[in-house]
């Protein structure tokens, strides 16, 4: 009997694939149930976590939930510094960026000419971009990187902002 | 030596009521995991599992399991009955509740990474992977809209999510 491959699994568990055959298989077979489990908990894991730029909706259900959140307006230009004090569990960047008719909003934070990281296809409001910045992010940001936003119209991609953020953890 | 799903079912079939929860132990996780993915959530997944065992060990202890060597099959069968039912307004039942506590099955699941390792992992990925695991699990997109979103075909996001959710958990593996 072959056990199931990654791709099954994963097709599954996104209500994909043959279902019936993936089922029939492991009911028979408790090493292929495990491995469905830990890629059902890998995906809780990520469904779980904090993305790194959230719409103002998720904003105000994690501000719900408990989580104590300062919020920086930041300008297109603007430069600021901001701080990660202890009494905060999401230090959140809201970048003021025109995305009116965007189909897709980009962000991505750059050093000199070179992307450290990008997120293609972020949530964004009228007029604003939320990066929620977490405690574990530290180190990560160097002192002189510039955060960008992009907006892409009928297959363009234009810069529509850039933003000088220095974090100080404390 | 442990015995084979089919033993266990052969001998509560001739009355041996101590393989009765050593067979629903393992069950219960598969049970569960078929919970999760038909009705979505951990509690009804949990009653799904005691109401399966139930069900299957009654009918195993009756003899009405034509073939026990395939109880897997029987097993599944259950599931998919009892969902059926459940969702034609059928009551779940009692039956043997009392008598073997299934309740005390307990099912031990994977657990999800930590947070902040998980951040971390999820920043190695290319641009792409990244993006294509964020709006499949943050934002429960499906595979055709972040084929919209991102101008590729559905069928290339789900070679993305698999080789992104591949690299997460080496990395995972990893650290």
């Amino acid at each position: 009997m072959t056990c199931l491959s990654h791709e099954q699994i994963v097709d599954y568990l996104h209500g994909e694939g043959d279902a019936d055959a993936v089922e029939a298989h492991y009911f028979g077979c408790a090493a292929c149930a495990r491995a469905i489990d830990e890629v059902r908990a890998l995906g809780a894991g990520l469904a779980a976590i904090i993305p790194p730029v959230v719409s103002r909706a998720r904003l105000r259900q994690l501000e719900g939930s408990g989580l104590r959140v300062r919020e920086t307006p930041v300008a297109p230009g603007a430069a600021v510094d901001v701080y990660f004090t202890r009494d905060v569990d999401l230090l959140v960047h809201a970048l003021g960026a025109n995305v009116a008719g965007a189909e897709r909003v980009d962000f991505e934070i750059v050093q000199g000419d070179r992307v450290l990281i990008g997120f293609p296809a972020v949530p964004a409001d009228a007029g604003e971009v939320l990066v929620a910045c977490q405690r574990h992010y530290e180190g990560e940001v160097p002192d002189d990187a510039r955060f960008r936003v992009f907006a892409v119209r009928a297959g363009t991609r234009v810069l529509v902002g850039e933003y000088r953020i220095r974090h100080h953890w404390l | 030596m442990d015995c084979s799903d089919a033993e266990l079912a052969r001998r509560i079939g001739a009355g041996d009521r101590g393989a009765e929860m050593p067979l629903a132990r393992r069950f219960a996780p598969r049970i569960r995991l078929y919970g999760l993915r038909h009705l979505g959530d951990e509690d009804r997944a949990a009653d799904l599992v005691q109401e399966v065992l139930l069900i299957v060990i009654e009918a195993l202890r009756a003899g009405r399991v034509d073939e026990p060597d395939r109880v897997d099959r029987f097993m599944l069968g259950t599931c998919r009955n009892v969902i059926g039912g459940w969702r034609r307004g059928e009551r779940r039942r009692a039956g043997l509740a009392a008598e073997l506590d299934v309740a005390a099955v307990a099912v031990e699941p994977a657990r999800p990474p930590e947070a902040a390792r998980l951040s971390r992992c999820l920043h190695r990925l290319g641009e792409r992977e990244r993006a294509v695991l964020l709006l499949s699990y943050c934002d429960e997109r499906d595979a055709e809209a972040i084929g919209d979103l991102l101008g590729t075909s559905a069928g290339n996001v789900r070679v993305i999510r698999h080789r992104a959710l591949r690299a997460v958990r080496t990395c995972l593996e990893r650290r």
